[in-house]
């Protein structure tokens, strides 16, 4: 008697396990899904790397080891530099200025002329003047020119030394329309 | 019991400075980059001119305190009238210049005083020129130096020259000047020269 109290139930919950199962099947509305690529965000670059500079004499001729050369009145030696700037950026746009530290002159100053430091466009030195701001990568050409006055007198300023110290370049973003 | 009125109030001061500041930040770091350079240190040559005789080292035409060195010359032999005694001065350019560095060398006028109270300078001639060095002096081709000197040669860094000078008793010198004395003095200069191919103003 009890065995069938117990068939039964049992009959009864697999009954309500087969009618739960049957309404799962009615909870197969319609549905759709679709995905996106947002792509990558790449930032751009700014940089500015010095080469190793260079000094000339009047001639054009290469000076190998500016402290082995000795300068006599006549001689207009040139520095030239030349600086890589990159900058890529769809917004990118930055200036860059060039500034020598203060020298140590042991020269009679009116017998030398100096210059500050020009920069120019492209790597030889003989370009056009930079006009900031720059948008593009490109080579950039610093240039400083030391000369020693032929009127130099007697033996004015014989071994005396003109230490230019540190010339620094720096390259600063400026803002654009669309940049806060 | 509240916050009373000036601290709120320097509060919201406070507040509005920091968020001043904060909002000159943001706009004000943008990318940068730096570099730098060291051209070094341009150094002028030396100014070395050096004399050396047949029997004087070697010095610097100009010494140490500014000066101008002076170089005894003494020829050897003895003047006989018609005769003549020869020496020399070599002049080395010794710049230590990194370029070009040509020098002229050149003479003043001879000056002839007697040592002692005679007249031997009156009867002497000096006359010179440039060598090579001192072996080609030899005994010819001299010229006397005139007032405005000798022409100058051209010297080039490191080379040198050779200044030969003869000193000539005239012939009709009288017995009276035996064993007199005379000095000469000859003023050599070393002058740059240009080295601008464009030419120097």
């Amino acid at each position: 008697m009890k065995n069938s109290a117990l068939i039964k139930g049992t009959a009864a919950i697999a009954v309500g396990a087969a009618l739960l199962l049957g309404g799962g099947g009615t909870l197969a509305s319609w549905n759709a899904s679709q995905s996106a690529t947002p792509g990558t965000v790449v930032a751009g670059d700014l940089n500015v790397v010095a080469a190793t500079g260079v000094w000339k004499d009047r001639t054009g001729a290469t000076i190998t080891n500016i402290a082995n050369y000795k300068v006599v009145p006549g001689d207009k030696l040139t520095y030239t530099q030349v600086l890589d700037v990159t900058l890529t950026g769809d917004k990118m746009a930055a200036e860059v200025a060039a500034e020598g530290a203060t020298p140590d002159n042991g020269f009679t100053a009116a017998n030398v002329t100096v210059t500050d430091p020009v920069l120019t466009v492209g790597e030889t030195g003989l370009g056009t003047e930079v006009t900031n701001p720059l948008k593009t990568s490109q080579k950039v050409t610093a240039k400083i020119t030391f000369e020693f006055k032929w009127a130099t007198a007697g033996r004015d300023d014989v071994t005396a030394e003109y230490d230019f110290n540190e010339v620094s370049f720096t390259l600063n973003q400026i803002t654009q329309t669309g940049l806060s | 019991m509240g916050i009373p009125r000036h601290l709120r109030a320097a509060a919201v001061v406070a507040a509005a400075v920091l968020l001043g500041l904060l909002t000159v930040q943001g706009s004000y770091a943008l990318w940068s980059a730096a570099a730098s350079a060291a051209p070094g240190t341009v150094t002028s040559a030396s100014f070395d001119v050096n004399l050396s005789g047949p029997s004087t080292p070697s010095t610097n035409m100009t010494l140490a305190g500014g000066q101008s060195a002076i170089v005894s010359v003494n020829p050897s032999g003895s003047l006989t009238p018609g005769s003549a005694v020869y020496s020399n001065v070599a002049v080395t350019n010794s710049s230590d210049a990194g370029g070009q560095f040509n020098l002229n060398v050149a003479t003043g006028p001879a000056a002839k005083s007697n040592v002692a109270p005679g007249d031997l300078a009156q009867y002497l001639t000096v006359s010179a020129k440039f060598a090579a060095n001192a072996a080609a002096c030899g005994t010819t081709a001299y010229t006397n130096i005139t007032a405005s000197g000798l022409a100058p040669v051209a010297v080039t860094k490191l080379a040198s020259t050779t200044l030969c000078f003869e000193v000539k008793l005239a012939s009709n010198a009288p017995a009276t000047v035996k064993g007199q004395s005379v000095t000469i003095t000859i003023p050599l200069s070393a002058t740059q020269l240009c080295g601008v191919p464009s030419g120097c103003a």
